[in-house]
């Protein structure tokens, strides 16, 4: 086996596991803006469109969305880079930081919770102007997680 | 920076007949199955793809796209322990949700 066939045979596998947790995001989005509103997050519930990583910074980046090729329709396209290479990769600012909760999650934990402090940027189209919530992304990755695997995580991350 | 693969003439053939997903590199996206297999490479900059022409592609693209995936393949070993951990979080994030879901209940 060539190099490069074991190098994705290893990665593969563990991106389209990710790969389904974004498709599940993505197909529950009302739902887990109920969940929201339900569990006390109405601010996050609230904003229309709401680019949930914009108001961070961090080194490494998780980015997930949809790609289209004229040959074979949409596919999920995956990337996982680190700030200092990211133009490289022609993200925009708007590309990176628009983020849904699935990855705002792997972004959190992939960058051990470096940010997890910072208020939550939202953007509310009725005053076309971002605004600050009162949430953190800690609060976020708690309410969607669970205070129990937040510690476990915070605990065990290397 | 972009480090030199330890192969610089390994030779890239497509070998899978449908793409599940693409993985971004920096200059490529590389169509592959859920377990690895290859379907694919496009370069992002214009029309060119692996399947068109194997052997061209290979002269002109081969070594830099093995470059741009060993340094993907580093950067994944060095997160691999947190990409499991994100994986614990998001599965306990679906089953909350289904919780939700069937009971309109959030658990604490």
């Amino acid at each position: 086996m060539n190099k490069y066939e074991q190098t994705l045979n290893k990665i593969a596998p563990l991106f389209h596991k990710l790969i389904q947790y974004f498709d599940f995001a993505f197909n529950n989005s009302q739902v887990i803006n109920r969940y929201l509103i339900k569990a006390g997050l109405t601010e996050i519930a609230q904003v229309n469109t709401l680019e949930l990583l914009k108001n961070c910074s961090y080194n490494y980046h998780y980015y997930i969305y949809f790609y289209e090729l004229t040959k074979h329709g949409y596919l999920i396209k995956i990337a996982l880079t680190t700030e200092n290479i990211r133009e490289i990769y022609g993200f925009s600012s708007y590309s990176v930081y628009s983020a849904t909760f699935d990855e705002v999650i792997v972004n959190m934990v992939i960058n051990k919770f470096s940010f997890e402090n910072t208020h939550i940027m939202g953007y509310e189209f009725g005053i076309q102007k971002n605004f600050i919530l009162n949430n953190t992304y800690k609060d976020l990755f708690i309410t969607l997680v669970g205070k129990e695997l937040y510690d476990a995580i915070r605990t065990s991350i290397k | 920076m972009l480090v030199g693969s330890s192969i610089p003439n390994e030779k890239i053939i497509p070998v899978a007949d449908v793409a599940d997903f693409a993985i971004e590199l920096p200059s490529f996206y590389v169509l592959v199955t859920a377990h690895g297999s290859l379907y694919d490479i496009y370069n992002k900059n214009g029309t060119e793809h692996l399947r068109e022409n194997v052997e061209e592609w290979n002269r002109k693209y081969g070594a830099q796209f093995l470059r741009e995936l060993d340094e993907l393949d580093k950067l994944f070993d060095k997160l691999y322990h947190r990409l499991t951990l994100a994986q614990l979080a998001l599965e306990q994030f679906k089953d909350r949700l289904e919780y939700f879901k069937e009971t309109g209940k959030v658990l604490p």
